[in-house]
């Protein structure tokens, strides 16, 4: 056998398997990025392969960064953050800060994920849904809180939908909806949620999102069409 | 946030060090992965994998880019292939056997068995030194194209175990 040869079935799901590798050159890997940026099935492929190479790291020694670590990365953190406002605008309408606060939000609840993830510890499963679209494309990943009292929606399409503002719903056993707030286009969002709605976010129950007249449903109840549903389910 | 460093900096640095080699340059890039799992959790997919996989993947992913970055230009001779792989083969499986994987029981583990032995190796060292296909191929001395092929296959044949 000529070991120089390249195995006929050169396909993309086994580029993204050698990128993950991490065998691949600089040029080679920022390719690789680019194509899979273009393409959610690559997106999941890469995932795939993340996932079962990943326990091979859990192995390696761990060692603890020296003190002054965590000191420099708050630093950055806050460096980052503190754009002076301008003057016209109050401190709400500053999108630097904005989007710290939401970052700051994801990684709490990346943090919350975590830590549910550890063997025997936290009140209960951390819940998530996938809320898929007609099509069985991912349109939003959601993460519910541990305490249930905050659902993340972070979009992984495109999602704007000029004109139209887009509901977020919680359809628990008895198959009637309740609104959990509105979406903003193309960002993720994180909606508070009430004591007498968390109680129905639990495994099972269905999210889904619809499309509704400006500023939300006139009457309540969803009237537009579902965009995207999915089951919530226990990590 | 503070939480979240407490938890997984030590896995992670442990993580960098072994593809960095270097404890600062190491220290450095569990730093920015720090800032950029801050800045882009919102691009964090649940759907697609556990949030420890994808801090990970963020670590390995600053590590190999700074690695290749500033890696030299590797030569590769064009030597004969049959002469020194078998002594690649035995040099580089007494080194990773220390990785006991095969106390784990995940389905990737049994797929490993699967492959030789010299095949598995350089799966492992790539995955977990950070190797590129170079050098691996300078490593265990053997031609570039050998090694290229010889991971095409084995990743081939993992996806088809894995099913």
């Amino acid at each position: 056998m000529n070991e120089n040869s390249v195995p006929p079935d050169e396909t993309p799901d086994l580029l993204i398997a050698e990128y993950v590798l991490g065998v691949l050159s600089r040029e080679e890997r920022d390719r690789v990025e680019a194509m899979i940026a273009l393409e959610p099935r690559h997106q999941r492929a890469m995932a795939q392969w993340q996932e079962q190479f990943a326990e091979w790291l859990g192995q390696l020694p761990a060692s603890s960064p020296p003190v002054g670590t965590w000191g420099r990365i708050e630093q950055r953190l806050f460096a980052g953050a503190s754009h002076p406002p301008s003057r016209a605008s109050g401190w709400w309408n500053n999108l630097g800060l904005w989007r710290w606060t939401t970052a700051a939000l994801a990684a709490g609840l990346l943090a919350s994920v975590l830590t549910l993830q550890q063997p025997a510890s936290g009140p209960g499963p951390a819940l998530l849904a996938r809320l898929d679209q007609s099509d069985g494309n991912t349109l939003f990943a959601a993460t519910i809180s541990p305490d249930r009292r905050g659902v993340l929606f972070v979009n992984t399409h495109h999602a704007d939908w000029p004109g139209k503002s887009a509901e977020a719903w919680v359809i628990a056993a008895d198959g009637k909806p309740r609104s959990l707030g509105l979406l903003p286009a193309n960002a993720s969002a994180t909606l508070n949620v009430t004591p007498q709605l968390a109680d129905l976010l639990a495994s099972g129950a269905v999210l889904a999102v619809t499309l509704e007249p400006l500023n939300g449903s006139p009457n309540g109840q969803p009237t537009g069409p579902v965009v995207a549903q999915g089951k919530i389910s226990s990590l | 946030m503070h939480d979240l460093y407490t938890q997984e900096s030590a896995r992670l640095l442990g993580v960098a060090k072994r593809i960095a080699r270097s404890d600062a340059l190491a220290e450095d890039i569990v730093h920015d992965a720090f800032i950029k799992i801050w800045t882009r959790a919102g691009s964090f997919d649940p759907a697609r994998g556990t949030a420890r996989g994808w801090i990970f993947s963020v670590t390995r992913h600053l590590a190999l880019n700074f690695m290749r970055d500033n890696a030299h230009i590797i030569q590769v001779s064009e030597q004969s292939e049959s002469a020194v792989l078998a002594e690649a083969a035995l040099d580089v499986a007494t080194e990773v056997d220390t990785f006991e994987y095969r106390a784990r029981s995940g389905r990737i583990y049994g797929c490993l068995e699967q492959l030789e032995p010299a095949r598995r190796n350089c799966i492992l060292h790539a995955y977990v030194d950070g190797y590129s296909h170079s050098e691996i191929s300078q490593k265990v001395g053997a031609p570039l194209g050998t090694v290229k092929a010889w991971i095409k296959r084995s990743l081939v044949a993992l996806r088809e175990c894995m099913g």
